[in-house]
């Protein structure tokens, strides 16, 4: 079992310096099986599996019968292969496809669609990579955003572990009114100073009520020459 | 005991139902519940919470993992999920493919450079058919495409016997757009290649299944028809 162990780290630390890049196929699902089968020796399983499906593409898509007839391997051991199989391909489907909002129009209307199921005052952040296409999107805020409350960090700290080029804020008005106030505007400029001093750029910040959206980025000018910092800190709960 | 309990029912939830018809959450939470018999379902949870989708975690350096609590042992798994993927993607591809235009060596490159997060240069060695003797890693980490050593390149490709060779480096930022000292440094190394009789076929430059053939592109490449 010593022997074992010591080579499960010996393959884990091998992956780690340089991926898989050393890895024959059969080696690299020997190392994944090391998570669903214990303690035992999984190369000859692998090899096995490898056998049986042709390829490695072929052993992890291997039917739960043809997987549990491999000696040690049991039914938790196919079940994991089937999730890793279709966490892999969602992963890699999401790293790869994906449609490009691209234009004005397309992003208002993904600005609209995002809006659809919010209730109340609510702040979505949509992330983009180089190519326009959305990597997530995920809410980030309950409230009226240009209060003191909301911070330039729960919209960049997303961003950047997204690993995002651009980004898209939707907030919606509880009041059915599709503008900003001047506050508003003049915080989501703030927003998209924050975002770009991180290397983000904030395409727009579109406020939706009702099937309508305007852009918070190209309203006007804030009220008065108050620092937007200050601004932001010193409004009250609204209207 | 409650949690050995849990996790039977998690993964006796999950005979025989399609894979595809789980969220994000019910997949992360059955393949942490591997390494993490108890929390499986908040860890899951969290880490979905803070990157995105399972996409994004699943990309997620070790740091911004161990970060959000997960253990070395859960950490490794997640991020050798998507590269073993690729490698599986790679397998799929029948041994005596020819590589004879640009549309094959972007596929390939394309399931080549899933789940490499760091930019990465790798080169394909292929015989006079255009079949693939190996492909190599050249250059990892911050890439410039000057820094790339041309005789190291030569040598490898001349020592290996190969006919043709193809370049192609990532973006994981997502941009195909390739540099002008891209496009000079492809321009140089085809020279240099041809000196000693091999052919450069392209340089791409790929992100996700998206790519640039920066030679075709550029106008510099001449195919024998």
């Amino acid at each position: 079992m010593a022997m074992h162990t010591g080579h499960r780290q010996r393959m884990k630390e091998k992956f780690e310096r340089d991926g898989f890049e050393n890895f024959a196929d059969h080696e690299v699902l020997e190392t994944l099986l090391f998570y669903a089968i214990p303690y035992r020796d999984t190369n000859p399983t692998a090899h096995e599996l490898i056998d049986r499906g042709g390829t490695l593409w072929g052993a992890l898509h291997l039917s739960d019968g043809q997987v549990t007839g491999v000696p040690l391997c049991g039914e938790h051991a196919a079940l994991f292969l089937k999730l890793f199989a279709e966490a892999g391909r969602r992963a890699a489907g999401a790293c790869i496809s994906g449609e490009c909002y691209d234009s004005r129009a397309a992003l208002r209307q993904l600005a609209l669609k995002t809006a659809e199921n919010a209730a109340g005052d609510e702040t979505y952040l949509v992330l983009f990579d180089n190519h326009y296409r959305v990597l997530s999107t995920r809410l980030v805020f309950r409230g009226y955003y240009a209060s003191a409350a909301f911070r330039a960090k729960s919209v960049a700290e997303p961003a950047l572990l997204a690993r995002a080029s651009m980004a898209m804020l939707v907030s919606t008005h509880a009041n059915r009114i599709a503008r900003p106030d001047p506050y508003e505007a003049e915080a989501s400029r703030y927003l998209a100073r924050s975002l770009s001093l991180v290397g983000i750029k904030l395409l727009d910040h579109f406020i939706a009520a009702a099937g309508i959206c305007t852009s918070a980025l190209t309203a006007g000018a804030a009220a008065g020459n108050s620092h937007p910092c200050a601004m932001i800190a010193n409004k009250e709960e609204p209207r | 005991m409650k949690a050995y309990h849990e996790l039977v029912d998690l993964r006796e939830n999950l005979r025989g139902k399609d894979m595809a018809a789980l969220t994000d959450q019910e997949l992360l939470t059955a393949l942490l519940s591997y390494t993490e018999p108890t929390g499986a379902r908040e860890l899951a949870a969290k880490l979905l919470d803070t990157f995105g989708g399972i996409s994004d975690v699943l990309l997620a350096s070790d740091r911004s993992l161990g970060a959000c609590g997960v253990s070395r042992h859960a950490s490794s798994l997640l991020r050798m999920l998507l590269p073993a993927y690729g490698r599986a993607m790679l397998s799929e591809i029948p041994a005596d493919t020819r590589f004879d235009t640009v549309e094959k060596l972007g596929d390939y490159f394309s399931r080549r450079f899933c789940g490499i997060s760091v930019e990465t240069v790798y080169m394909m060695l292929l015989r006079e058919d255009y079949t693939l003797i190996d492909c190599r890693r050249v250059a990892r980490g911050s890439v410039n495409s000057a820094n790339l050593n041309t005789r190291a390149l030569v040598e490898t490709a001349l020592f290996c016997g190969a006919s043709f060779v193809a370049l192609a480096h990532n973006h994981p930022g997502g941009s195909t757009v390739p540099s002008q000292c891209d496009i000079t440094t492809t321009v140089n190394l085809k020279s240099a290649f041809e000196t000693v009789g091999i052919q450069l076929l392209d340089h791409l430059v790929v992100a996700g299944d998206r790519y640039v053939p920066i030679l075709l592109s550029s106008g510099e490449l001449c195919r024998e028809t």
